[in-house]
């Protein structure tokens, strides 16, 4: 098993050189790095799935004489649960890839651009299996800046290095805090020390992780840096890279001992934020990548929810923290499947018609069957309906909140608190989320289109539809069979459990794999049903004979693209109800006078958040740091010296 | 013997619903001065529907023709879990509430993207307003029932139903249950689009949420979408008049009747409503819906004090 292991992050760093140095055939490239996500794929999945179902850990360990820290890898079924996801969505974002840059081959950051795409798929990965702390800030280094490497892509526009700055510059004001956190309390090791209390390292991983993972209100660079990162980046970005920071909070959870119930509020508090804020902002935008981004969002707020309630619920004894633990961990599973699928499909779509706002674009549906439909998919289990993979995660969130205010033999404040916010945030969101998922999905693929840009809309080729095709299928599989996936994750939520301080088993009841087996029972029952109904609509007596008309247009018999609803007119009566909160700002003017004249209007949606934190924030810090301007002078004595003066430094530490 | 008395309510339920929205026109009818159409003029009117062919916008694309019959099978799956007349459903395990209430919206997200999908400014107006309501109605739903669940400690909704049909609950908590009823009935008149929320009778486009969604609808299509909002007045009906139970011991088939005659009084009380008020405006609707979910979680207090 260690030499499966070892052989799947390998390739990624192989894939990743060899891509690089054959920068100059764009073939040899895309095989490289195909065949090298494949291997790690192969390699990789065999150790996690055999990890998932033995319990048994998988542990390599070698000393670094002269480097600080140690190569310590270890893949525990927590490790492998995040790993397949990343395995699965590096290998069919590399085949996507290769179709979304087919005509950027000529361009000269090709090859970088995969050597950069299979660094940050090693990186995540090692950040996954990392158990020192030095080789994990060395993976976590590696991944975040392989990202920003890789949105900055298409460097010629302003507005994707200005993403790419928000984003370098979000992601290291959270590596700061893991800096203090790791260089402090070498928690792989040792139970946190003097320097950081066991509540300082909980809050110093939750602002850290909470960074990388989008928690509100370190959210900000995720909707820039998505619009700006090509498709295929934004899906391995959104899908897995956001995920190490729930990772994070729950490895540093396995590693703490004695939790507290303000930790579980905490994280409520922090996902109810997420989920809330993240769909509401979701709603309102115009741009298909942008609202996705802010969907990752909520989603991530719907499972730092499952999180937080697993911890009181375990701390208060409750047997639903199991089940509480086990929606969190799938909800991620899940969520990078369909996530993945989104962004693929709205690159396909930008690809095509050259634009993502989504007012500029329509029909979609009639030119590009096979990508409507699978976007489809992705956009029915993103709002959590059953039989598709999102509603399981959320069923077992329900489920626990529930039993966490019914189940009389534990019922105290705590629990049945946390099981009605919980109850209440998810209740709201899910409805949001499907006015946000039928806006997107209606507006873009639906009616007529609105622009000329949708006159070039037909669907791409095998590479782009196969991995499309190919999540989709997960899905449906997940979502009809879930209880595969429930025997997968008890493994995951057992090493989330603590041992010591809650006697509360780790086991998920026996009632949530009857609801599963139900769930396929029901899945098979609903198809049927329909079946039934469809051939009863078909074969039904009586008049078969079908027109065809123009659409009902009041009397108005020539309806055309423009009568529709946008996008925005769509969310106009929520987005007023709402105004309070997003602040949405109008320009230009509604009709005035008694003739039609020129009229233009538009509504803007700023981040309250980038505006009043995170720009003064960033104003700051820039004022600060160019003050150690005047110690990089570009004179080559002066650097000499900071080598030789740093030299010294070293020999002399090293002899105390 | 149980489940035979199931499939036979299962089977009843679906004849039966149609009649709902034939006494509830009948009162309407009545409270005008007017002698009203029949009590079987929904069945008329499904027949009539179904006899007709289809005429389809170009503009649609498959989802408009999958979207009804998706609906359908949704609202009779849902109804499958649904206990009637005191009697558990045909399928029911620990934990089904949240299928349920998701099986009913999942065929609510077609219906909307079937108005989409006609490109037609009405319809679209109608979506955006049944997505909105239907996002505020979510919470209140869900807490009424965890509600319901917390008092009776059962996470199904048959155990639900038959803990209250036994009166398995302390005494305590019925000021909670009424505000469940309450916010049940709302919950009801959103769900359905009856007034105030919608007013099911109106014909002017710009007015209505659920039946401007499906102007472009016929015949057959819409004879389906018509019947599966006849069931969906049936399972949010019995929802509600569930929570009355007769007294425990009396015969089953007595029993039936009982929640029968309920129903219908039920019915009537909507077409009541209906005749006595007139539509809310649009911009009062998400308040009332607020007002739904602030009293669905008002039995919390009970909980906790």
């Amino acid at each position: 098993m260690k030499i499966f292991l070892l052989f799947s992050l390998a390739s990624f760093i192989a894939s990743a050189l060899l891509s690089l140095l054959s920068f100059r055939k764009r073939s040899f490239c895309n095989f490289f790095s195909i065949t090298g996500a494949l291997s790690a794929l192969m390699s990789g999945s065999a150790v996690a799935v055999n990890v998932l179902v033995t319990g048994k850990a998988v542990e390599i360990y070698y000393d670094w004489n002269y480097f600080p820290g140690s190569f310590h890898l270890f893949m525990d079924p927590l490790s492998a649960w995040f790993s397949i996801s990343l395995l699965i969505i590096a290998f069919l974002c590399a085949i996507y890839g290769t179709w979304y840059l087919y005509d950027e081959r000529e361009k000269s950051g090709y090859g970088f651009h995969w050597f950069s795409f299979h660094l940050l798929a090693g990186g995540i990965y090692s950040v996954f299996l990392a158990y020192d702390s030095f080789l994990f800030l060395f993976s976590w280094e590696i991944m975040s800046l392989s990202a920003w490497f890789l949105v900055m892509f298409d460097h010629e526009e302003k507005r994707v290095r200005e993403a790419g700055w928000v984003y370098l510059a979000a992601t290291h004001l959270g590596t700061a805090f893991l800096f203090i956190l790791f260089a402090s309390a070498d928690i792989f090791t040792a139970a946190p020390g003097p320097v950081l209390s066991t509540a300082a390292v909980f809050l110093f991983a939750l602002i850290g992780f909470g960074t990388k993972g989008g928690f509100v209100p370190f959210h900000v660079w995720l909707p820039e840096a998505h619009p700006a990162a090509p498709s295929h980046v934004s899906a391995i970005m959104s899908g897995v890279m956001i995920k190490t920071g729930i990772y994070g909070i729950f490895r540093v959870l396995t590693l703490l001992d004695a939790w507290q119930d303000w930790w579980g509020w905490l994280l409520i508090a922090a996902g109810g934020m997420s989920a809330l804020y993240g769909i509401i902002f979701a709603l309102s935008q115009h741009e298909i990548k942008k609202l996705l981004a802010y969907s990752s969002v909520e989603n991530m707020g719907i499972i730092l929810l499952g999180a937080g309630s697993g911890i009181i619920f375990a701390n208060h004894n409750h047997p639903a923290s199991a089940v509480a633990f086990a929606g969190s961990l799938l909800h991620v599973f899940n969520h990078s499947l369909f996530k993945t699928n989104l962004f693929l499909g709205a690159g396909t779509v930008i690809k095509r018609c050259g634009t993502g706002i989504i007012d500029l674009l329509g029909g979609l549906g009639k030119k590009m069957g096979i990508t409507s439909a699978l976007f489809l998919v992705s956009s029915y289990a993103i709002c959590g309906f059953p039989f598709l993979n999102g509603f399981v995660g959320e069923s077992l969130l329900y489920t626990a909140s529930f039993s966490g205010l019914s189940d009389d033999t534990a019922l105290n404040f705590a629990t049945g608190f946390s099981g009605f916010t919980v109850i209440g945030i998810l209740a709201l969101t899910g409805g949001l989320a499907v006015v946000c998922f039928v806006k997107l999905y209606g507006t873009v693929f639906l009616g007529e289109g609105r622009s000329i840009c949708v006159l070039k809309g037909r669907d791409p080729g095998g590479a782009a539809i196969i991995p499309m095709a190919v999540l989709s299928l997960i899905s449906l599989l997940a979502g009809i069979l879930p209880s595969v996936l429930l025997k997968a994750v008890i493994a995951p939520v057992s090493v989330i459990h603590p041992a010591g301080n809650s006697s509360a088993a780790a086991e998920i009841p026996e009632l949530i794999f009857i609801i599963f087996r139900n769930i396929t029972f029901t899945a098979a029952l609903f198809i049927s049903i329909i079946l039934v109904f469809f051939l009863l609509r078909t074969f039904l007596p009586g008049r078969k004979m079908t027109g065809y008309a123009p659409t009902w247009g009041c009397g108005f018999n020539n309806p055309g693209p423009k009568m529709q609803y946008t996008s925005s007119s769509f969310i106009q009566p929520l987005a007023e109800s709402f105004a309070p909160v997003p602040g949405i700002k109008k320009r230009g003017a509604i009709q005035k006078g008694y003739f039609p004249e020129p009229v233009r209007f538009s509504t803007e949606l700023p981040d309250p958040l980038m505006k009043s934190l995170f720009e003064p924030l960033f104003v700051f810090s820039a004022a600060l740091f160019s003050k150690l301007k005047g110690i990089q002078q570009g004179s080559l004595h002066l650097y000499i010296f900071y080598i030789i003066a740093t030299l010294s430094a070293v020999i002399i530490w090293s002899i105390l | 013997m149980t489940v035979y008395f199931s499939s036979a309510v299962f089977l009843l339920s679906l004849f039966l619903s149609p009649l709902i929205r034939g006494v509830i026109n009948r009162v309407k009818a009545w409270f005008g001065g007017r002698k009203g159409p029949s009590l079987l003029q929904p069945y008329y009117d499904l027949f009539r529907l179904l006899k007709k062919g289809s005429v389809y916008s170009k503009t649609t694309t498959w989802i408009f023709k999958a979207a009804p019959l998706i609906n359908l099978g949704a609202a009779v799956t849902a109804l499958l879990f649904l206990p009637s007349f005191g009697l558990p459903s045909i399928i029911n395990f620990e934990g089904d509430l949240v299928l349920f209430v998701y099986l009913l919206a999942s065929g609510r997200f077609f219906m909307i993207l079937s108005a989409l999908d006609t490109g037609s400014s009405f319809e679209g107006m109608g979506a955006s307003r049944e997505t909105f309501y239907s996002a505020l109605t979510e919470p209140a739903l869900l807490f009424a029932l965890a509600g319901l669940s917390a008092f009776t400690g059962s996470l199904s909704l048959s155990g639900i139903y038959s803990m209250i049909s036994k009166s398995a609950y302390s005494a305590e908590i019925i000021p909670a249950l009424v505000f469940i009823v309450f916010s049940l009935l709302i919950i009801f008149l959103a769900e359905n689009s009856r007034i105030p929320v919608d007013d099911p009778q109106t014909h002017l486009e710009l007015t209505m949420i659920h039946e401007v969604m499906i102007l472009d609808n016929s015949g057959p299509d819409l004879a389906i979408i018509e019947y599966t909002g006849s069931l969906k007045l049936w399972i949010f009906g019995i929802l509600l008049t569930s929570l009355f139970p007769v007294f425990p011991g009396i015969p089953q088939y007595l029993a039936i009747i009982y929640y029968l005659l309920l129903l219908f009084l039920f019915s009537s009380f909507i077409g009541v409503i209906e005749s006595v008020m007139a539509r809310l405006k649009m911009i009062q609707i998400p308040r009332l819906l607020v007002i739904a979910s602030a009293f669905s979680a008002l039995w919390f207090i009970w909980i906790v004090r």
